[in-house]
């Protein structure tokens, strides 16, 4: 981000926000892996005639199918309710000393939006 | 009876079709191509979903996929492709708010358009991308056509061309005349009947074999290598973590997901679009692919043809019109992403090419012409290709799908979230990702580990090629960085 400092821009909020909603789903992306290779490799070091089971299922699947087919996809589900809700257009991404003007003007703006 | 369910399937798609047709000329609107390309920056959550769900809502998914998994076993599969079913959270999470927003700011259309206003307009940049990503979706299309036509004719007996040409004008006719939207509008159609299909084909097996862990008894009196999550070692896991990558992660490169995310209306839709199409992809890749396969190998021990899984299970075990329905679930399966190809390609000739090298200044009624054009030249070419496939068709698909993927995530996902990342860079993180991938695929090392997980070196070599070409050579602009990072001017 050094360039912006160098430019002298100031970055977006928005942007910014949505840059630490990214990083949650990266963080997502690596844990879900490394639960469901953890898994898979366990699945990999018995003999499947020795394998034991969880409700008719071989254990290393159980746990490795819940991750991917329950866990992670719940934990995305509430990452994506929690993303902050912002404007998509720049007209009402005004400073504070603008905004106080600008909602005087949405009122009446919004009509033949 | 199966072939009635599949003729009112058919009917609902012709009558969605003149639907969406007439909402598309119903809109006054004096820019033609942001209302066909990005259905006029407007779309629903149902809708947004299953267009970014489009890449995975494919025969892949109802034919392919399962057909692993009553070869190798569902644990290949947990391991193979369940990495998929959040797509639309990675998509949407990781660069759909910055895509809309700077989309709006640049009045960007299409998904090369994204690269071209990061990139500064620059021409080498902007050919290889058209080349790379008409090649990539066209012979992507032909394959879903060929694939879902095959299927056709397995259950129906209806000859390949007969269904490959019917579906072929169908689909061109319902994106030549309802754009985005109009693909979105049919799309809600067939996420509707795929997920009824694979919801009536889990409560068929279950009630056959009795509950869902049954069916690994059965397996390992079949074969217990199938409770593996590698075929008995088969598979070397680090393959398997590949096929993860690239089947979860790396789809988020492909256009269809920027594309459509240029398209939504709020940040609200965005969310509902997430949840939803977590719920959508979880139903078809857990019951579908994962399950569905195992289960038809249950039913049919000495099954030969791994694509004829579902097909087979369907026949076998449910009655004849829920049957159709299921076959009417995989024929949709490949529509939909067949008609978001259509769009990307469409969309990247008229604005990519002919508006931004040819005639910056074409009129509306210009672009309207040519966008509908344009799309049904695609279609016919798709077609033409299909029914006469070329034999090299298996490897260009392959390497297009691949290639691109390997290829052009670093400078997308670098463009976004690093404001360093120049044209340059961006060159040769495409050229040189694709060029390792060729490689490595190609020049055995005496390394299988390099064969294996092509893709785990390749992406990251591309990065890093981002990255280092980037900081060798020239900043960009002022206004380039402050278009991307910096708040409204």
């Amino acid at each position: 981000m050094s360039l912006l400092k160098e430019y002298g821009i100031k970055e977006d909020a928005r942007f910014k926000q949505a840059r630490k909603e990214s990083l949650r789903i990266m963080y997502l992306v690596i844990f879900e892996f490394i639960w469901v290779f953890t898994f898979g490799y366990i699945g990999t070091k018995t003999n499947p005639s020795d394998y034991s089971y969880i409700f008719g299922f071989p254990t290393w699947f159980f746990w490795a199918f819940a991750g991917a087919g329950v866990i992670f996809p719940v934990v995305a589900i509430i990452l994506s309710i929690n993303i902050k809700d912002c404007s998509l257009t720049d007209d009402i991404e005004l400073s504070k000393s603008d905004r106080k003007v600008n909602v005087q003007n949405t009122k009446t703006g919004t009509e033949h939006l | 009876m199966t072939i009635a369910v599949f003729a009112i399937y058919f009917i609902a798609i012709i009558l969605l079709t003149f639907y969406s047709s007439r909402k598309l000329s119903s809109q006054t609107t004096d820019n033609f191509s942001e209302e066909f390309f990005v259905g006029g920056r407007n779309l629903g959550p149902i809708a947004l979903a299953i267009l970014v769900a489009a890449g995975v809502m494919s025969t892949g998914t109802f034919v392919g996929t399962p057909g692993l998994s009553s070869q190798y076993g569902p644990g290949y599969i947990v391991l193979f492709a369940m990495g998929q079913i959040p797509l639309t959270v990675f998509v949407l999470g990781i660069f759909g708010k910055k895509i809309n927003i700077v989309g709006r700011r640049t009045k960007s259309e299409t998904y090369i358009d994204i690269f071209r206003h990061r990139y500064e307009n620059w021409k080498p940049l902007i050919i290889i991308l058209v080349a790379a990503i008409l090649l990539a979706l066209i012979s992507s299309a032909v394959a879903e056509f060929i694939g879902g036509s095959r299927v056709i004719q397995s259950m129906t007996g209806i000859p390949f061309e007969y269904s490959l040409i019917a579906f072929g004008v169908i689909i061109t006719l319902y994106t030549a005349l309802g754009g985005l939207k109009g693909v979105g509008i049919v799309g809600v159609l067939q996420g509707f009947v795929m997920t009824v299909a694979s919801l009536i084909l889990i409560v068929g097996y279950i009630s056959y074999n009795k509950g869902i862990s049954p069916i690994f008894q059965g397996l390992k009196e079949i074969d217990p290598n199938m409770l593996t999550p590698n075929y008995g070692g088969t598979f070397p896991l680090i393959e398997m973590a590949t096929y993860w990558f690239t089947y979860s992660i790396l789809l988020i490169g492909l256009p269809w997901g920027v594309q459509s995310a240029l398209g939504y209306n709020s940040t609200k839709t965005m969310k509902r679009a997430m949840v939803l199409g977590v719920v959508f992809i979880g139903i078809w890749t857990i019951f579908v692919s994962t399950f569905g396969g195992a289960a038809a190998r249950i039913f049919s021990p000495d099954l030969e043809v791994a694509d004829a899984a579902i097909p087979t299970l369907a026949q076998g075990i449910l009655p004849e019109s829920l049957a159709g329905l299921v076959l009417a679930g995989i024929a949709a399966a490949g529509q939909s992403t067949i008609a978001a190809l259509f769009i990307l390609a469409s969309g990247s000739i008229v604005v990519n090419v002919y508006k931004a090298f040819f005639n910056p200044k074409a009129s509306n009624h210009r672009i309207k012409t040519l966008s509908i054009t344009v799309t049904v030249l695609v279609g016919f070419l798709t077609v033409l290709l299909a029914l006469n496939p070329p034999e090299s068709l298996q490897v260009i698909l392959t390497f297009s799908i691949s290639g691109a993927a390997s290829s052009l995530i670093a400078p997308l996902v670098l463009g976004l979230f690093w404001p360093r990342a120049n044209k340059y860079g961006a060159l040769a993180g495409i050229v040189g990702g694709l060029l390792i991938y060729l490689f490595f695929n190609q020049v055995h090392l005496g390394i299988d580990l390099l064969q294996q997980a092509t893709i785990l070196f390749a992406v990251p070599l591309s990065f890093l090629l981002t990255i280092f070409v980037s900081l060798l050579t020239t900043k960009p602009s002022k206004e380039t960085v402050q278009t991307f990072f910096g708040e409204a001017s």
